[in-house]
C-alpha cells in the first residue's frame, strides 16, 4: 500500500484524482482520502501537524509493507521552480537529530538534505532545500516501516529570485505536484519489495488448529507446536505438507511433538542445498 | 558500483576518500557528523538495504586491533584481527554478518595509517613474539581491494615486519594485487572453501568454487602462502560423502608446500545473532532443522557435530601434517 503525506489539498488534490481516492475519516484537522492502492492524509501546515496525521494514519490503517511518501512543495536558493528531489538527509532547525533515508533502488530524483523549519523563510542556503513537514512526518512514519519505505519527494517552489509568497498560487503548486505524478509511480513500482514477511500455508494453519484442539497443550508446548510447524511449513511442499495430518493420530501430545521435530531433522538436511 | 556515498565529517579530507570520490564521481555525496548517524540506527532492513548498499566513508576512533578469542588461533603467539571495513560484498546466509548489523550499507574506514600504527605499537610491544593479525572478521579481505585499496597499503607493511603474520580471510578472486607482486613469506591468503552444492545453495553472489580454487592455484603457483578454511561445515544429506570428494578436489588443487594452515569449524553462531538471521530468512533451511542451544550459542546437535566433524578432519589429516591444522570446536 502507498501512504501519503502531504500539508495542503492543493498538494494532494492531483495525487487524490490519479488513484481515485475517497475521503475516509479525519483526525483533528487531518482528513484522510483511500483507493484501492493507496491512502493519504493531507495533514495542514508544520511538522507537529504533519507527525500527528501520519501517526494516526499508521494506527488507523495498519500495514506492514507500506511505502510512505511526503510529497511537497520546498524552497530550495538556486534551485529551478518545479525541480523535484529526494531527500537524502532529513533535518531540521530545532533538533540535533538527523534522519538518513535510505534507497532500495534508484531515484528517478536528485538527492538533496531538506531542512524543516518551523515557518516560511525567504533566506536560503546552498545545498539544501527548506520545508515545513518533512521532518515530522519522517520521524513519525518510522514507526510503522523501516528506512527504506519512508521517503521525502519535495518540489521546488521558490527561490532567492521568487521568494516564498511571491508567488503561491494554488492552482500552480496542483500542477507542480501533478508533473511529478509519472515519475513518482515508476519510483514507486520499481521499489516495491516485500519484507521477509511470513505467511504460513493454509496446510500449516489447519494443523496448527487442530493440534491446539485435538492436544491440551502448555505456553511453552503451544510455542513448540507453532515453532515446529511454521519451520515445516518452511521446509515441506504442500502434499507433504497434507500428508502430516497423520500425525494427529498421536494419542500423545509429547509423541505428536516429538515426530513434528522428528520430521523436521529428517527433511532440513536434504533441502539446505 | 555505489548511487550514494556518505562521507564522514573526520575523513571528508582525508586523501583516500578523495581517491575513492574521483573514482565514484556518479555517486551521490552526502556528509554525516559520524558513520553511526546513517550505520546504527533502528528501523533499517538489511535484508532490503542488501540489494543496492552504499558505501560510508569513516574514522575508525579506537578499538582498531583486538585480540581473537583464545579458540581462533594458528599457532603463533600473539593473535590479533582488525576490521578496515564492515559488511560484505557477498551475502552467505551462514554468516554472521547477516544478523549483526542494522545496517547492509558498506563502512570502509580509509584511517589506515592509524591501523598500522597500532598494528605496530602492538608489534613493539614484545618484538620477540610472533603476531598474527586476521584481516578478513567483519569483511572479506580482498572482494572489494580495488574500491579499498587495502593491500596497498598492508602488504608492504608486513612485508617489512618479519615477526607479523597477516591473514587475508576471503571467497574473491580478485587476487590481482597479490600476482602483481613478490609473494610475502609471512601473508596468508586464506580461502573459505565448502563444496559446491552448499556454496551454490548458500554463498550468495560469492564467486564460485571453481574459480576460488583455480584462484587458489595461481597463487600458490607464484609462491604465496595458503590457508585453506573449512569453516562452516554444514550439515546436509550426504554431506560427509562430498565433504571427502570436495577434500580430495581441494587438496588436487593446491600444492602442499604451499599450504601453510588448514581450520576447520562447524556451523555456529550466538543466539541473537541467530534470531535475527532466522528473522531475515524465515523460510531458509538452513536455520531450521537439528541445531540446539549450547553455551549461548546455536550450533549442531553433538552428534551431528562430531560425525561431520570427525569425518573431514580425519580426511584433512590424510593430506596435512596436525601442526599445520587447527581444529576450531
Amino acid at each position: 500500500m502507498k501512504q501519503f503525506v502531504l500539508a495542503l489539498h492543493c498538494e494532494a488534490k492531483p495525487i487524490i484524482q490519479h488513484y481515485r481516492m475517497k475521503p475516509c475519516g479525519k483526525h483533528g484537522q487531518a482528513q484522510f482520502f483511500e483507493g484501492e492502492t493507496a491512502r493519504l492524509a493531507v495533514t495542514g501546515v508544520g511538522s507537529l501537524s504533519s507527525a500527528i496525521a501520519t501517526t494516526a494514519m499508521g494506527e488507523r490503517f495498519p500495514s506492514n509493507d507500506s511505502t510512505w511518501l511526503n510529497i511537497g512543495i520546498c524552497g530550495g536558493e538556486d534551485l529551478a521552480i518545479g525541480e523535484a528531489f529526494i531527500g537524502n538527509k532529513i533535518t531540521s532547525g530545532y533538533s540535533r537529530d538527523v534522519f538518513y533515508p535510505q534507497l532500495v533502488g534508484k531515484s528517478p530524483w536528485p538527492g538533496i538534505e531538506i531542512k524543516t523549519l518551523n515557518a516560511p523563510s525567504s533566506v536560503y542556503e546552498t545545498n539544501r532545500v527548506f520545508d515545513m513537514e518533512a521532518f515530522g512526518f519522517y520521524t513519525a512514519a518510522l514507526t510503522f516501516a523501516s528506512s527504506e519505505r519512508v521517503q521525502c519527494i519535495k518540489i521546488i517552489s521558490d527561490n532567492s529570485d521568487s521568494p516564498t509568497g511571491a508567488h503561491f498560487n494554488k492552482t500552480e503548486i496542483s500542477s507542480l505536484i501533478a508533473s511529478q505524478i509519472p515519475k513518482i509511480e515508476s519510483f514507486l513500482e520499481n521499489t516495491e519489495f516485500s519484507e521477509a514477511e511470513y505467511h504460513m500455508r493454509d496446510w500449516a494453519n489447519d494443523l496448527l488448529s487442530a493440534a491446539k484442539t485435538r492436544y491440551s497443550l502448555t505456553e511453552t508446548e503451544r510455542h513448540q507446536l507453532s515453532s515446529r510447524i511454521r519451520q515445516l511449513d518452511a521446509l515441506l511442499d504442500l502434499e507433504e505438507g497434507l500428508n502430516l495430518q497423520v500425525l494427529l493420530n498421536s494419542p500423545k501430545k509429547g509423541q505428536f511433538l516429538e515426530r513434528l521435530q522428528f520430521k523436521i531433522d529428517q527433511v532440513s538436511p536434504q533441502r539446505v542445498c | 558500483m555505489f548511487d550514494r556515498i556518505y562521507i564522514e565529517e573526520a575523513v571528508k579530507n582525508h586523501p583516500r576518500t578523495l581517491e575513492i570520490l574521483e573514482r565514484y564521481d556518479h555517486a551521490e555525496r552526502i556528509d554525516c557528523r559520524r558513520y553511526g548517524e546513517v550505520f546504527n540506527p533502528k528501523r533499517q532492513s538489511f535484508r532490503l538495504q542488501k540489494q543496492n548498499p552504499a558505501l560510508i566513508l569513516a574514522a575508525k576512533h579506537g578499538n582498531r586491533v583486538l585480540p581473537t578469542p583464545p579458540e581462533y588461533g594458528l599457532g603463533a603467539d600473539q593473535h590479533y584481527y582488525f576490521s578496515h571495513m564492515l559488511n560484505c560484498l557477498y551475502d552467505c546466509r551462514y554468516c554472521f554478518l547477516q544478523g549483526m548489523y542494522q545496517s547492509a550499507n558498506y563502512v570502509l574506514f580509509v584511517n589506515y595509517e592509524d591501523f598500522v600504527n597500532d598494528i605496530k605499537v602492538t608489534l613493539d610491544e614484545d618484538p620477540s613474539k610472533q603476531s598474527f593479525f586476521f584481516s578478513g572478521y567483519d569483511c572479506d579481505s580482498l572482494a572489494m581491494d580495488k574500491v579499498t585499496g587495502f593491500t596497498s597499503v598492508f602488504l608492504p607493511f608486513f612485508a617489512q615486519h618479519k615477526n607479523a603474520w597477516l591473514e587475508l580471510r576471503t571467497k574473491s578472486v580478485n587476487i590481482s594485487s597479490l600476482l602483481d607482486r613478490e609473494p610475502i613469506p609471512n601473508v596468508v591468503t586464506a580461502y573459505s572453501l565448502n563444496p559446491e552444492p552448499v556454496a551454490d545453495s548458500l554463498e550468495h553472489r560469492a564467486p564460485p568454487i571453481k574459480a576460488r580454487l583455480s584462484a587458489l592455484k595461481k597463487l600458490a603457483k607464484t609462491g604465496w602462502k595458503i590457508g585453506l578454511r573449512f569453516d562452516p561445515l554444514i550439515h546436509f544429506e550426504n554431506g560427509i560423502e562430498k565433504y571427502s570428494q570436495f577434500i580430495d578436489q581441494v587438496f588436487d588443487s593446491v600444492p602442499p608446500g604451499s599450504i601453510h594452515s588448514v581450520t576447520l569449524g562447524t556451523f555456529r553462531s550466538p543466539k541473537n545473532v541467530f534470531k535475527k538471521m532466522e528473522s531475515l530468512y524465515p523460510k531458509e533451511p538452513l536455520f531450521m532443522g537439528n541445531l540446539q542451544l549450547k553455551n549461548g550459542a546455536i550450533g549442531y546437535r553433538e552428534a551431528i557435530e562430531q560425525a561431520l566433524f570427525s569425518s573431514v578432519e580425519e580426511k584433512i589429516l590424510q593430506y596435512i601434517s596436525p601442526s599445520k591444522f587447527f581444529p576450531c570446536q
